[in-house]
């Protein structure tokens, strides 16, 4: 048969596509032809947007990052790849990228209100060192502050996490996965002892039922969307169930939508506990077995400054959990009767029952989704453990299908933010710095005298910004995010803080962010393929790249800059006298040497970087620094899970990871764990007692009794409408990345206020039209959508926050869950008005 | 010519309708349909036709999810690797990137 070129190439599209679906068409071979052309290299890297994971393949031809598609390998995304990961290889190539340090200067010296103006490498770092100096002799150590990210590497977390908590003996190092990850953390904390998911993806495959509890997983995990349409579409009696306080996509596939009253979801999930107590229906086995019962303290308040009237008003504090009987936990739920919970929430009592009998149905696999819905929430923590609750009190837990799964909005927030432990009160590998035994463990492994770590937990994200507004918190470095568009109350907190005649705030950033304008001295950074790198995803895969091509000008790797930094200070001037004389020998040394050449991370000489087919690969710290810094580096942070005190946090070798398509920790001898806590299933859980949740002493987990309570801020006459923001398919995040693909900016190019349209139509609006958005903090103006992917009810809009020139966290409120410290963008009150 | 292979989740109830809806596009093509699997080609000469047409395939009704997983440019593979003509962020119009404070 002669093929045209054009039928060929069709036949090798619809070929992959099958392949990828797992269908055969008659007449089409499988057998994949090469579709490039030799001369581009092809290698695996996980994509830089959100936390899915998938692996992408990575086309490069002269020096340039010129193709990417689906990696047909990848376990996680078998060959897909949505919108954005379509257009990965142009997020590298705005028009914009900085490719020098810009530092605020009026005729010729740094003034904070003065024009940037391109300098070097060597005058950006002098002027940090001065203000690092200045802050730490005025102030101390609180005085100096870092705020980093989930899309870090695991190294550059690592190394910021030693530079800050070590070298300038400051805790006040926070991620952006504060922002996203922080009370789902909490409740793995409150409820197992260890962090992150007992279940995996292949949970997507084994589940009968799959619940939503606000994440839109169509739009923001679509690869993730497809695995579970697949099972829904192919499994017989398969059903989804889908929670929202908005109708969006993810309502197109479910057998059962709910749209609830905001907040209202902590009795939704009492409710389905109750009616599992009720109908007898909970594993009495389990329950004995395996789960304590608890409580916590209640009218906690909502994590505002101090005097906020709603701070003065709260009678109870913290999380300190207090032991209850079964009996008593019974009679704690009982008040979430179906007609009660359906009249608070507005779901309707058969919508409820149906979504309880899936849960108390012994026979029906369940696995629970959730994502920002419930971790940007007042009571974030509480939500969060109470479907552990349901989870537990069925037994559905850590076995395939069973799951209850935490999602994650961004590449490392597990890899980097959480296992490196990157926020204010952690340490690699569930360690915390108020534990005085943590803190000599990671001394020890750091080489370092004991004490230099402090044992007060820093500020956290949302605190940083109080702090510098303040002018508590002086020297500051923004690396990896782009926190001015992304923190709530910009009028009131963010902005004032950055602009603080007080304060230093050094922006890293490939790109002119609004953080980085808001900042006094941009550093221009390699991102993604530009440099060696490692993530975590939600699953606990731990999956390695190798650098692709150079960063364009001056631009450096955040890894780079934070080891170049360390070489302007010593220890004296950083350390006290007394903690420099238990380590005599580190004496007259630079923070760079006591960090980075400590034997451990300069233990591995310079290479040469190749793959298994032998195409080489640069790597621009190695030729640098002269030594394997990355590899150094995971290698020592490697330790804190084979050696720490805390079970069950082991990594492979480096090595490894470079031939894998990832690994899901722990991994023992080379071999992976799926599901964590279940014989047979993690080697860490001992002989003979079946379930082990080992990260509690007695190896138990916590079933943790919550109440509702209502939001921080609600709307009233004045402000009538709820405000939820969020994200769309198209841009990822702050839209720094995205904004600058052409094909993505076009497709949804400004945000809009989605609304409903008697809502609309109640203030003299139609669609298209420009209105104003106004809350107690804050306006902007935005076009009116009656129409589209996301369908509020009345009462309610959602406005995308991706826009840097309509930004939406003008108007939302700084309310924090008080145990996770994390922000709920989901409910503040709002009006909207015709311009 | 850019060619394109796209895996589309539909109703499976619905999905003879939505593959008629998506075969009435010009340049799209449906090759298969298995229990609400649609394996889909995209023809156009225009290099924004894929993000264009995914953008439309989500908003279709009785479209549960679109993923790409192949894609080939013939003609503008030089235009792509060419530095000096990488489309620029096509926001010259409103410069969306210049943030307000």
């Amino acid at each position: 048969m002669k093929l045209t070129r054009r039928s060929f190439i069709k036949t090798n599209a619809i070929a992959a596509t099958a392949a990828a679906a797992g269908i055969t068409i008659p007449g089409i071979n499988n057998a994949i032809a090469k579709t490039s052309s030799s001369q581009i290299r092809w290698d695996k890297a996980p994509c830089r947007f959100c936390g899915t994971g998938c692996s992408v393949l990575v086309g490069t031809k002269d020096g340039r990052v010129i193709a990417t598609q689906g990696d047909p390998d990848a376990p996680v995304n078998r060959g897909l790849n949505c919108i954005k990961g379509y257009f990965l290889s142009k997020i590298m190539y705005g028009k914009d990228r900085l490719t020098t340090p810009l530092l605020r200067m009026t005729d010729g010296v740094y003034d904070k209100e003065g024009e940037f103006t391109p300098i070097s490498w060597d005058q950006a770092f002098d002027i940090m060192a001065v203000k690092w100096k200045e802050a730490l002799k005025k102030k101390g150590p609180t005085s100096v502050g870092m705020f980093g990210s989930g899309q870090w590497t695991v190294w550059e977390g690592y190394a910021a996490s030693k530079l800050f908590k070590a070298g300038f003996r400051s805790n006040n190092l926070d991620p952006n996965a504060r922002h996203c990850m922080a009370s789902a953390v909490g409740a793995f904390m409150r409820g197992f002892g260890a962090d992150e998911p007992m279940g995996c993806y292949d949970d997507l495959e084994h589940a009968d039922v799959f619940v939503l509890w606000g994440a839109n997983m169509a739009e923001m995990h679509p690869i993730l969307w497809s695995r579970l349409s697949d099972t829904r579409l192919t499994k017989e009696g398969c059903e989804v169930h889908v929670m929202s306080t908005f109708k969006h996509r993810c309502f197109d596939l479910a057998d059962n939508g709910m749209v609830f009253t905001p907040q209202t979801d902590l009795a939704i999930a009492n409710y389905i506990a109750n009616y599992i107590i009720q109908t007898k229906s909970y594993n009495k086995e389990f329950v004995k077995d395996h789960v304590n019962f608890k409580k916590t303290p209640t009218d906690i308040g909502y994590g505002l400054r101090p005097e906020h009237p709603l701070e003065q008003k709260k009678t109870g504090t913290g999380g300190k959990l207090s032991g209850i009987t079964f009996e008593e936990y019974k009679k704690s739920v009982s008040e979430y009767t179906l007609e009660y919970t359906s009249k608070l929430s507005g779901v309707p009592e058969k919508n409820l029952l149906a979504l309880a009998k899936v849960y108390a149905d012994p026979s029906k696999k369940v696995t629970s989704f959730w994502t920002m819905g419930f971790n940007q929430h007042t009571r974030g923590v509480w939500v969060n453990g109470l479907v552990y609750n349901i989870h537990l009190l069925m037994g559905k837990i850590s076995e395939p299908g069973n799951s209850p799964f935490s999602l994650t909005g961004q590449p490392s927030a597990c890899g980097t933010a959480r296992e490196v432990g990157t926020f204010a009160h952690r340490l690699p590998a569930d360690l915390v710095v108020k534990n005085p035994a943590h803190r000599t463990f990671a001394e020890k492994i750091w080489k370092l005298p004991e004490g230099t770590i402090p044992e007060k937990p820093g500020y956290h994200a949302v605190l940083q910004n109080r702090m510098l507004k303040d002018g508590k918190l002086n020297a500051y470095w923004v690396m990896c995010n782009n926190n001015v568009q992304a923190a709530a109350n910009f009028n009131d907190e963010t902005y004032p803080g950055y602009r603080n005649p007080e304060n230093f705030i050094v922006v890293s950033d490939p790109y002119p962010t609004v953080t980085a304008i808001a900042g006094d001295l941009i550093l221009p950074t390699a991102m993604w393929t530009e440099k060696e790198g490692a993530y975590g995803n939600a699953e606990r895969r731990t999956q390695f790249w190798r650098q692709q091509v150079k960063a364009p000008g001056e631009s450096q790797s955040d890894l780079w800059q934070m080891a170049e930094f360390s070489k302007r200070f010593t220890v004296e001037e950083v350390w006290p006298k007394e903690l420099i004389d238990k380590k005599p020998e580190l004496r007259g040394k630079t923070l760079y040497e006591v960090l980075f050449q400590n034997g451990n991370v300069d233990k591995y000489p310079k290479q040469q970087i190749t793959d298994s087919e032998g195409n080489a690969y640069d790597n621009t710290e190695m030729d640098h620094f002269g030594f394997y810094m990355q590899k150094g580096l995971f290698e020592e942070y490697r330790l804190f899970g084979t050696q720490g005190p805390k079970k069950g946090h082991d990594l492979g070798e480096f090595d490894t990871y470079h031939k894998a398509r990832g690994l899901r920790w722990p991994v023992i001898n080379g071999k992976e764990t799926l599901w964590r806590y279940r014989e047979g299933f993690d080697p860490f859980v001992e002989k003979g007692s079946k379930v082990q949740f080992y990260g509690k002493k007695d190896g138990r987990a916590n079933i943790i009794f919550a109440p509702f309570e209502p939001a921080a801020e609600s709307p009233d006459k004045e402000y009538d409408l709820w405000l939820s923001t969020g994200r769309v398919l198209e841009h990822w995040h702050s839209g720094s990345m995205t904004r600058r693909v052409p094909e993505l900016y076009r497709a949804f190019p400004d945000a809009v206020m989605f609304i409903h349209p008697n809502d609309a139509k109640k203030r003299g609006l139609r669609r298209g039209m420009l209105a104003k958005v106004a809350s107690r903090r804050g306006e902007i103006e935005l076009r009116v959508e009656t129409r589209g992917r996301n369908r509020p009810p009345e009462g309610l809009i959602f406005v995308p926050w991706f826009d840097a020139g309509r930004l939406i966290n003008k108007l939302t409120l700084d309310a924090t869950d008080p145990l996770s410290k994390e922000t709920d963008y989901k409910k503040c009150a709002v009006k909207v008005l015709k311009v | 010519m850019n060619i394109s292979g796209v895996l589309i989740h539909a109703s499976p109830d619905k999905s003879e309708i939505a593959s008629n809806m998506l075969s009435q596009i010009d340049g799209v093509e449906v090759h298969a349909n298995s229990g609400g699997k649609l394996i889909v080609t995209i023809e156009d000469e225009s290099s924004n036709a894929l993000a264009d047409r995914v953008m439309q395939f989500q908003d279709m009704p009785n479209i549960l999810s679109v993923a790409v997983v192949y894609h080939h440019d013939e003609n503008n593979i030089d235009e792509v690797i060419d530095p000096a003509t990488i489309p620029t962020c096509g926001c010259n119009e409103s410069d969306p990137l210049e943030p307000t404070l």
